[in-house]
């Protein structure tokens, strides 16, 4: 069940290629994307735990059939353990990740299937290959092919974005397009220099240089290296200075298509912030930059999202203010906060693709995201409202869901780390996360109708409505069983902390 | 002149200067002085952590980001004019990060 580890990235791709070509053929793209979508979150479920060789070839030293005809000083040396092809490991996180992604991806596909008569080969292309990218970012231990999806994801998000055809979402996915052509390139400079410095693209070869002192981490190259990495790694995620052009990317996509891509910027963030760790953990400055740059994520997004009139606009600040919390997990560095970081990293990608989808309602009733033209919409469609504000209520981090669960063990071990400073920021920024959606719930929902609001309540997808239980329902479950995801966490935290 | 005042004053200013039609709310109002409350607070909470490199530095940024920010404030208006969809102004603060990364990184651990 090995070959199931490559499946996940290769099925979408070709499902995504199919309905490239399928294009105007309505039928057929709707039962073969839906289909696709719904296997999506089921192979990595079935898929066995282990480690996938591309090409079939395992480091010399497990291959004894090749090491037989090869000179000893080669099969001697540590060039024995490099691995030689492109490597992917699944083990219980990269499951749950996988898992989680793929459900918010079949949610958002079923949702942009349903809400049109016809579908769009092209762009349910775009969204398979953007999953396609990510579910390999997630599995990759190959840092170069790890950068080659990082670019496809890239360039399929704007694809998304500009597929929208919504007002300024060309300006937008260009801009997004121009801003990587400097980020991602750093990222693939940091790549170089790795591969100069120790002679292999595989993650596991070069922390194995390091631990056996072939090695020194703290030279030059590999500090520069950590700096372009980290770079790449703030543009992939949307933490600041990007976190302005990904909160606007989130505002210009239609409301299923910013579910998706928000869950992408989650779980790049935890991808590549895991490699940043397990490749430079031991940089101290690293982690502190880390740290950083999701306060400043936190501080930047949620104080923007406060101020924001465009309720699509307030909810990608916000997204964006809560991939902080998941960076502080990741630079505390302890067993803990890293488990905590990695369960908020799942609980953000629900939550806020149930916001995005919840939001996307209003849309659809009054056709403007302007909170200042709203108003009274509660009397219309009551049962999405009280969804509405439990997704609210989910973001914030109010008992007993799942987001409560992860932000309260963020804070314990930011206490037990000696860090009591980032714990009151945490709590403080959860309150003004509350707030700001509660002022926004308030305008929207609340507020008397302002004249000449035109409501078609009747125009609500039942599509989005479904999926928007569903997200609520996983929610709750893992605000009361936490432990199901949290216990999937320890391949990586023991991983990262046996260094 | 009260902090409130200042903000409403500033707020003001801005939605002159880019023509917004916008009235300036109770709720706009009590949002930009939460915002600037929260960014406030965080800056000086996240200064205290500086005591775990060197308490010295952590005092002399206190009172330095003090003074920046009784100066400046309120900060919530210059950050709203800043945060915006331009793309110079965001190709300014991405080549700045990545400056400032670079230093911090390779000096951080050449010279400390």
């Amino acid at each position: 069940m090995k070959s199931l580890i490559a499946l996940m990235v290769i099925l979408p791709i070709l499902c995504g290629l199919l309905l490239n070509l399928l294009h105007k053929k309505d039928r057929t793209i709707k039962i073969l994307a839906l289909t696709v979508a719904i296997i999506l979150p089921i192979i990595p479920l079935i898929a066995s735990y282990g480690v996938y060789y591309f090409g079939g070839y395992p480091p010399i030293a497990e291959n004894p059939t090749i090491a037989k005809y090869l000179p000893a000083y080669i099969t001697g040396s540590y060039l024995a353990k490099f691995h030689p092809a492109i490597t992917y490991i699944f083990n219980s996180a990269q499951r749950i990740f996988i898992l989680i992604l793929g459900i918010v991806a079949f949610l958002a596909i079923f949702t942009s299937l349903n809400e049109v008569k016809k579908p769009s080969g092209v762009y349910s292309f775009l969204m398979f290959m953007a999953t396609a990218a990510v579910t390999a970012i997630v599995l990759a231990d190959d840092i170069f092919n790890l950068y080659v999806f990082f670019e496809i994801a890239a360039i399929s998000q704007a694809g998304i974005i500009l597929s929208s055809n919504i007002k300024g979402s060309y300006k937008m996915a260009l801009r997004y397009l121009f801003l990587g052509g400097v980020a991602a390139p750093m990222l693939l400079l940091g790549v170089a220099l790795l591969l100069g410095a120790v002679g292999s693209v595989n993650i596991s070869d070069m922390i194995f240089t390091m631990k056996k002192g072939l090695i020194d981490p703290g030279n030059p190259i590999f500090l520069t290296a950590a700096g372009l990495i980290i770079f790449g790694w703030l543009y992939g995620s949307g933490l600041p200075p990007f976190h302005t052009i990904k909160s606007g990317l989130y505002s210009k996509a239609l409301p299923h298509a910013a579910s998706l891509i928000q869950a992408f910027s989650v779980f790049t963030l935890v991808a590549l912030g895991v490699i940043i760790l397990r490749l430079f953990y031991y940089i101290p400055v690293v982690r502190w930059a880390i740290i950083i740059f999701s306060i400043a994520a936190m501080a930047l997004g949620i104080s923007m999202a406060i101020m924001q009139t465009d309720f699509k606009r307030l909810i990608g600040f916000l997204a964006v203010g809560e991939l902080g919390y998941i960076g502080i997990g990741l630079g505390l560095g302890t067993t803990m906060s890293i488990t905590a970081g990695l369960f908020q990293a799942v609980n953000e990608a629900l939550a806020t693709a149930c916001l995005f989808l919840g939001f996307g309602t209003i849309l659809y009733q009054t056709g403007t995201s302007e909170i200042d033209k709203l108003g009274g919409l509660l009397k219309y469609k009551p049962g999405v409202a009280g969804l509405m504000i439990l997704a609210g209520f989910i973001m914030a981090g109010i008992p007993p869901f799942n987001v409560f669960q992860s932000k309260l063990m963020l804070i314990e071990s930011a206490i037990s780390a000696g860090f009591p400073e980032l714990a009151i920021i945490m709590i403080l920024l959860s309150i003004v996360t509350f707030m700001t959606f509660m002022k926004a719930y308030y305008s929207i929902y609340l507020k008397p109708e302002p004249r000449g609001l035109e409501v078609k309540a009747e125009r609500i997808p039942s599509s989005t409505i479904f999926s928007m239980i569903i997200l609520l329902v996983i929610c709750t479950i893992l605000g009361i069983l936490p432990q199901l995801a949290t216990s999937q966490f320890g391949s990586i935290t023991h991983g990262l902390l046996m260094l | 002149m009260t902090l409130y005042d200042t903000i409403i004053e500033k707020i003001r200013e801005i939605e002159e200067k880019t023509r917004m039609e916008a009235r300036v709310t109770n709720i706009s109002a009590s949002a930009v002085l939460t915002a600037e409350l929260t960014l406030v607070s965080t800056i000086f909470l996240a200064i205290l952590m500086i005591r775990k490199l060197n308490i010295y530095i952590m005092v002399l940024f206190l009172l330095l980001v003090g003074v920046m920010l009784s100066s400046m404030t309120p900060i919530t208006v210059i950050l709203r004019r800043e945060q915006t969809d331009s793309f110079y102004k965001m190709i300014f603060y991405v080549i700045l990060t990545f400056g400032v990364l670079i230093t911090l990184l390779y000096w951080g651990n050449i010279n400390v």
